[in-house]
């Protein structure tokens, strides 16, 4: 009788010592789910997700990437307290898998995240680059943002597997050799408007000429319209002429002096 | 409650044209998916990957003149003609989409001639929509509660500038201020009490203040007791492709013109 009753109070003490760290395990997750939720709103996730394909999908399963974010993360504390419960209760777990478990959970945690965040990073990629190239009206130009959406997927793939320790050296080698032949071709094939970049860098700074000016590059004559960082643009009676602004800086410019 | 899209579900006929007024990209696909008509969406930019779209760069909040625009944008694009039907779904009280009403379209009273202006001219929609802007909030706001005119000439800037001469020191020379910069608009607010014209090249470089228009006034015709400023206003464009947008003084509406016409009155108050 008396080990009986001995055994019931240790038990019973042990219980609501785990009820009560279960209950304040959800308050604290449910607390943190609103805060979250509300932090993120508060930040313009909302806005910013909008459009893209994860925010789709998640609507079409009636929630939104704000509210899985939080429910991720009272999910992870709902289990983090669930695991200490564990514990507590001694039931044949040995410390050796709580402590791989209390490891791996807070990586396994923001890689979820990041890998989230890449996605949505991903789809924000896609949209922005494809609305500045909307005016092109080329079937093959929808490639472009296809690639800036996956380059920006591989790069949070990458960093999520380095958050779990596996090894990456061939996946880097290939993001560092994919960016050194971005850089290789972009800088064969757009060294005239770096040119003219640096020319109208100089021309926008100093200003030997302004709009309405009367000037004369090469054979090019006419009044000047417009100057940007690229280009002079220069219309003449009966024409309009687009100079390129290193052609400025290498044939000179001569402008016409009223002396009236 | 039923929700707008069944009533106009049950409401819309079979050769009628559905125009949306700028929803939101879930109203657009919801109303897509559900009504299989031909629909034509209005807005600023066409984030909804649309076919029929009208780009209108002004959202009025007059829902009047806001279907007058679009409509007069759908005409112009060839997306519907005259003697349609339209049943067009707006923002009325709400942020998102919540009164529709059936319009029969009638060419002869959709040439405000805001499209005219907009897409015909040579210089970027975007700037004349933010010179547009300004002078709309101008006329609402005026300077200091008083009511201001001003004279923004866009586009052409070159034969502009030799189109006319300094009326004193001009504050944007060395400067590289484009409209549409929050700081620009107050500082030209603040230059607008001045006499002269502000001009504006093709892509919204401020060139020049206080610039006298020294454009000739023959063969232009504007309506009768309009002043000086928009007869200068008018005059400049007859000879440049420049296009001029004035706000009257005295009436504060706003007026547009194009080659020596006017092509566009507003009234600041129903933006």
């Amino acid at each position: 009788m008396e080990i009986g009753e001995q055994v019931l109070a240790l038990l019973s003490e042990e219980i609501v010592l785990i009820s009560f760290l279960l209950i304040m395990g959800a308050v604290v997750a449910q607390v943190i789910a609103r805060g979250s939720k509300k932090i993120l709103e508060k930040i313009g996730i909302p806005k910013a997700v909008e459009g893209t394909s994860l925010e789709r999908a998640m609507g079409k399963m009636g929630t939104s990437t704000v509210v899985m974010i939080s429910k991720i993360s009272m999910w992870l504390i709902i289990g983090g307290t669930i695991l200490v419960a564990l514990t507590l209760l001694d039931v044949n777990y040995s410390q050796q898998v709580v402590d791989v478990t209390a490891d791996i959970f807070p990586s396994v945690f923001t890689s979820l995240i990041i890998f989230l965040a890449g996605i949505v990073l991903g789809d924000k990629a896609e949209i922005v680059v494809s609305r500045s190239l909307r005016g092109i009206k080329l079937p093959e130009v929808g490639i472009i943002p296809k690639i800036a959406k996956y380059s920006v997927i591989y790069i949070s793939v990458l960093i999520v597997l380095g958050q779990l320790d596996v090894a990456t050296n061939a996946l880097v080698v290939l993001l560092g050799v994919y960016a050194l032949s971005i850089v290789a071709f972009s800088s064969v094939a757009f060294s005239d408007m770096l040119k003219s970049t640096a020319a109208g860098l100089y021309l926008v700074l100093t200003q030997p000429y302004v709009i309405g000016d009367e000037i004369r590059v090469g054979n090019v004559k006419g009044i000047v319209q417009e100057i940007t960082m690229l280009v002079t643009r220069v219309e003449s009676e009966n024409e309009e002429c687009m100079i390129p602004n290193d052609r400025v800086f290498r044939e000179g410019v001569a402008r016409k002096i009223n002396r009236e | 409650m039923r929700g707008i899209l069944e009533m106009v579900e049950g409401f819309i006929s079979k050769d009628q044209v559905l125009v949306l007024l700028y929803p939101s990209v879930a109203e657009y696909e919801k109303y897509v998916e559900s009504i299989d008509r031909r629909v034509v969406v209005v807005g600023r930019e066409n984030v909804w990957g649309a076919e029929s779209f009208v780009e209108l760069p002004l959202e009025f909040e007059d829902v009047k003149e806001k279907i007058r625009f679009s409509l007069e944008g759908a005409i112009r694009n060839g997306m519907i003609s005259d003697g349609d039907e339209v049943v067009c779904i707006s923002k009325l009280f709400s942020n998102e989409l919540d009164s529709f009403m059936r319009i029969r379209v009638e060419e002869s009273q959709l040439n405000s001639g805001i499209y005219a202006l907009f897409l015909s001219s040579k210089s970027d929609a975007g700037v004349i929509r933010d010179v547009l802007e300004l002078v709309i909030e101008l006329g609402k706001k005026g300077q200091n509660g008083e009511p201001v005119g001003a004279l923004f000439t866009v586009g052409d800037a070159g034969k502009v500038m030799n189109k006319s001469c300094p009326l004193s020191y001009n504050p944007f020379e060395k400067s590289h201020v484009h409209v549409g910069d929050s700081i620009v608009n107050v500082m030209l607010k603040e230059f607008s009490r001045l006499d002269g014209a502000f001009v504006i090249s093709d892509e919204g470089k401020i060139v020049a203040a206080y610039r006298y228009l020294e454009a000739s006034s023959e063969g232009i015709n504007i309506p009768k007791g309009l002043g000086t400023r928009h007869m200068a206003g008018a005059a400049i464009t007859k000879g440049t492709s420049a296009v001029s947008i004035v706000l009257s003084e005295s009436d504060g509406l706003i007026r547009c013109f194009k080659s020596g016409e006017l092509v566009l009155e507003v009234d600041p108050e129903a933006y």
